[in-house]
Parts: C-alpha cells; sequence; structure tokens
C-alpha cells in the first residue's frame, strides 16, 4: 500500500509540510499553527462498573493571512474511529476562506461549524475552550454541526455590537463532496452583546432531507436503540430554532443554549422536539472555577429522525486552569435515559442512571 | 459642636473627599501610549480603546487591515497593559485572544517581547497599533494616538 493512501500519513505528511511553511523566510507572520488535544480517565459504575484512559480528538488548527483582506482558517482532527485498521481517522472539520470587504462584515466560503447557537460557533473541537468535559446532548442528534457553503458574516455593529450570520450550504445528509438534489441548508443567526462578556442569540436553521440520511459531518445519528439500516429513509423537513444566553465574567460563568425542532414527514406528520443546556460557574481567583450542569433532550415517538429519545443529564465539576493553554477538568455526572426499546419481548421505557466520573486532561500549543 | 465647627468639618471632608477623587483619578489615568500606523484615528476614548484591543473591529476608515499588537508573557508591563486597557489579567487576555482567533472571528494579534519591538512592528506595518509605556523613547509624534478621557 502506497504511504498516501494511509490517512493517518497523510495527515502527518500535511502537517510536517505547514511546519516548514510556517518557518518559510517571510511568512513567520503570516500563517500561525496550533494544536489542541486532550486526554480522559473515565470511569462508570453501574451493573456494568468500568474505567479507562481514552485520547481524544487532537486539533490541528491553521491560520494564514493570504492577502490584506482574505485569510485562511483551517481545522484538521484525528479521533478514535473503529472502522479504521489504526482505529483512528482524520477529517477536516473546517476548512474556510474569508473575505472582509468592509468593517466587521465578511463573505466567508467552505466549511464551517454552523451559526445556530454559542456553542458551536465559539468552541468547535478544541476540548480546551470547553467550559465542561463535552458538547450538550443536543449535539448528537439536533445540531446541525458543519455546513459547507457560504456564509455572510457581521459583528460588533452598533451599540448593541450586534452580529449576524447567514449560510447556504449542502444540508445535513450531505458529504464534502456532494449533495444530491437542490435542496440547500439555509442558517439564519443574529445576536448582540448588551454588555461586556455577554453574547444573546436566535437562529432558524432549515433543510430537507430527501432520505433522511445522516451525512458524516452533521454529527447526527438516531436514538441508541435504532440503527441507521432501520431508520425511515423518506423525504424528511427539518426545522430547529435555537436560543442561547452567555454571559462570561470574571467572577460568573453562565451558558444556556435551547433548541426546538420540528421534523415533518408525510408518514407521521410533525414531530415535536426540544433540548435545554445549562451552564452556570463561580470563578475562584485566576486558576479554579467550579460548575454545575444540567442536560435534557426530549424527542417524541413520532419523530423519524432520531426516533424516541429522552435523555437528562446532572453534573457537578471542576476545572482548574492552570494557564490558558492547559487546563484539567473533574466531573461527577449522572445520567438518565429514557427510550422504547424492547428487552425480552417487552417493551421497556427507561435504561439507567449512570453514574460517572470523567477527568479530562485538555492542552494546547 | 457649633455651628462654625461643623460647617468647617463639612467643608473638610468635602474637599478631602475632592481630593481623594482627584488622586483616583490621576491613579487611573493610563501609563501606557497608543501608538498606530495607518489607522485614520486621532483620538480615541477608554471605551473605544477596549473595543480595539477586544479584536472588534477589523479594518480602519483608511480601508487598511487592522493588526493588533500586544506585549507578550515576558514583557514586564504586560500584565499592567492587559489591566489598564482591557480590566483582566494577562493570562485572561491569552485566554480571550486565543479564543477568538479559534473562533475565526478574529485575525492572530502578534505578540512582541519589548516596547522597542512594538514601536518597530507598528512602524513596519500599515494598520497595526500597539501601545507602549509613556515616556519610551523614539516614538514618532506622528504614531501617536491620544486616548482622551
Amino acid at each position: 500500500m502506497h504511504v498516501m493512501d494511509r490517512p493517518v500519513l497523510q495527515v502527518i505528511v500535511l502537517v510536517t509540510s505547514m511546519l516548514w511553511l510556517s518557518n518559510v523566510q517571510g511568512q513567520v507572520e503570516r500563517t500561525r499553527f496550533n494544536g489542541f488535544g486532550h486526554i480522559e480517565l473515565t470511569g462508570v459504575a453501574g451493573d456494568d462498573p468500568s474505567a479507562y484512559f481514552s485520547l481524544g480528538e487532537h486539533d490541528f488548527f491553521v491560520t494564514s493571512t493570504l492577502s490584506e483582506r482574505i485569510t485562511f482558517l483551517g481545522e484538521y482532527v484525528i479521533r478514535t474511529n473503529g472502522s479504521s485498521a489504526t482505529n483512528f481517522l482524520p477529517s477536516i472539520e473546517r476548512s474556510l476562506v474569508r473575505y472582509t470587504y468592509a468593517n466587521n462584515h465578511s463573505i466567508i466560503v467552505g466549511k464551517v461549524h454552523t451559526p445556530v447557537n454559542y456553542w458551536n460557533d465559539v468552541y468547535h473541537h478544541g476540548r480546551l475552550f470547553f467550559p465542561v468535559i463535552d458538547r450538550p446532548l443536543a449535539f448528537s442528534y439536533l445540531v446541525p454541526l458543519h455546513t459547507l457553503g457560504l456564509q455572510m458574516q457581521g459583528q460588533n455593529l452598533g451599540r448593541a455590537k450586534f452580529g449576524y450570520d447567514l449560510v447556504l450550504g449542502n444540508g445535513i445528509s450531505s458529504s464534502d463532496a456532494i449533495d444530491q438534489g437542490l435542496d440547500p441548508s439555509l442558517t439564519a443567526a443574529f445576536h448582540v452583546k448588551p454588555l461586556e462578556g455577554m453574547r444573546v442569540g436566535l437562529s432558524y436553521y432549515y433543510d430537507f432531507l430527501r432520505a433522511n440520511a445522516y451525512g458524516a459531518h452533521s454529527g447526527h445519528s438516531p436514538a441508541p436503540n435504532v440503527t441507521r439500516a432501520d431508520a425511515y429513509k423518506g423525504p424528511l423537513a427539518f426545522h430547529l430554532a435555537s436560543f442561547s444566553f452567555a454571559w462570561f465574567t470574571q467572577r460568573w460563568e453562565v451558558l444556556n443554549e435551547a433548541c426546538m425542532n420540528a421534523s415533518i414527514t408525510d408518514s407521521l406528520g410533525t414531530a415535536s422536539n426540544w433540548s435545554n443546556f445549562t451552564y452556570v460557574a463561580r470563578r475562584i481567583g485566576e486558576k479554579h472555577v467550579v460548575y454545575g450542569l444540567g442536560d435534557v433532550i426530549e424527542v417524541g415517538s413520532d419523530d423519524l429522525h432520531v426516533y424516541a429519545l429522552h435523555q437528562v443529564k446532572l453534573g457537578l465539576g471542576y476545572r482548574h486552569e492552570f494557564s490558558h493553554l492547559v487546563n484539567l477538568k473533574v466531573q461527577v455526572e449522572n445520567r438518565w435515559d429514557h427510550q422504547a426499546h424492547q428487552h425480552m419481548d417487552q417493551t421497556s421505557h427507561m435504561h439507567g442512571p449512570d453514574l460517572g466520573i470523567r477527568i479530562q486532561l485538555a492542552y494546547g500549543f | 459642636m457649633g455651628v462654625p465647627s461643623t460647617i468647617s468639618a463639612i467643608v473638610l471632608a468635602l474637599l478631602l473627599g475632592l481630593m481623594n477623587c482627584s488622586a483616583q483619578y490621576q491613579s487611573d489615568a493610563p501609563s501606557l501610549s497608543l501608538v498606530g500606523n495607518g489607522t485614520g484615528l486621532t483620538q480615541v476614548s477608554p471605551a473605544e480603546l477596549r473595543s480595539l484591543f477586544r479584536g472588534e473591529r477589523s479594518v480602519w476608515p483608511t480601508g487598511r487591515q487592522v493588526i493588533i499588537v500586544l506585549p507578550g508573557s515576558r514583557v514586564e508591563w504586560s500584565e499592567r497593559f492587559s489591566l489598564q486597557v482591557l480590566g483582566m489579567s494577562r493570562q485572561a487576555m491569552q485566554r480571550y485572544w486565543l479564543g477568538l482567533v479559534f473562533q475565526g472571528r478574529a485575525s492572530a494579534p502578534v505578540f512582541v517581547d519589548s516596547a522597542a519591538e512594538v514601536l518597530s512592528y507598528v512602524q513596519d506595518h500599515p494598520g497595526a497599533i500597539g501601545m507602549v509605556p509613556m515616556g519610551t523613547k523614539g516614538v514618532p509624534d506622528a504614531m501617536l494616538i491620544k486616548v482622551v478621557q
């Protein structure tokens, strides 16, 4: 097998090339390379207890100034994937070119994080920046993580520091190479920053899935008790409205992500689903943060995209920030899963709770 | 206490209060000078200054791209800069800017290791702004931007 046929080796060659380019005379201040990663220790109690280390996503982040008004941003991730012979696979998470045509107004083309809420717009794949250990539950089922397309963006406009993001691109069912039909996804997101450290936002996302397929970069999957092979394969209209409130001060941190989803099929009509994530933290001094989180997702039994799902997660945690490049999070969490599934010829509606402790070391360079 | 003594005490208290305010104003006055190249600005307010160094502007009135120059962690006045200009510690400033660049909402600032490097970089790069301690030698008048209370 040729070396370039191996995805991991391709990424190594790419990263090495970027490091060399960043040191080429005259380009030191134009191209910047950062890396982010994390390692975790997880312990789960219950009927089948376990404890294990895991190597998290490793993120190679590149920015470059291509001309006075044009910049490039790339984010390349290597993560565990059981379908690979090495158990790791690379992916392009973001790759975009931005043209700033006026002060605080830009046109962006490429693969972006769909700006439906604060979390997806701000945190991306670097766990160093996450306030807690993992993403909200909605990110596994309802939030379209990525869009490949065209984005108009404005920010810090006027006294309220108004911002807008309008995105037209490939939808949930697409890949980075192709999308079927003439049904692009649409995102319209708006926010204001009335106080320093505060951002309040609203967004609307629409996509039409011709065959209810789960594209690799959407982050979507059906509920754990439903396989993709068995999932509905007809047309589905997907509407998502999101509201975000974020306020990060020197002493307190608050983040609330709420979303309402309507998925519409000819078979079962409109399924109404919702999710809400709340994070509240108290910063003590420069390096210590104690926090609590609550996360809930409710997907109705008439939904044919996610299928019936009811999950609640509560957690308490502590974050120690050694510096702006490394932090340690310790999080105790309890999760309740309420799913309809067949067990010994009977329909069961409860699974869990699962009590666990997770420790994450997140770093950047 | 008689009326004259009471009035004297009140006047003295007012005078002491005013002196305290004045001293506090002086101690809050920035000890750093703002320098820029090709920005089109002659003066800014403290709020505008804070907004600039938070990356909230991308293009100057002259059409030049905004380039932020910041003191690196080895600069002895870097903590003073981050507290006075941004109201945050140096570590918080580094965390803020790393996060902003990672979001893709601002171009990365340039970190330098001395006031001389701030001046040199700003002089050589149209669109760049930075701050240096007041009294730094060799600052051309044309580069100074007033910070007006």
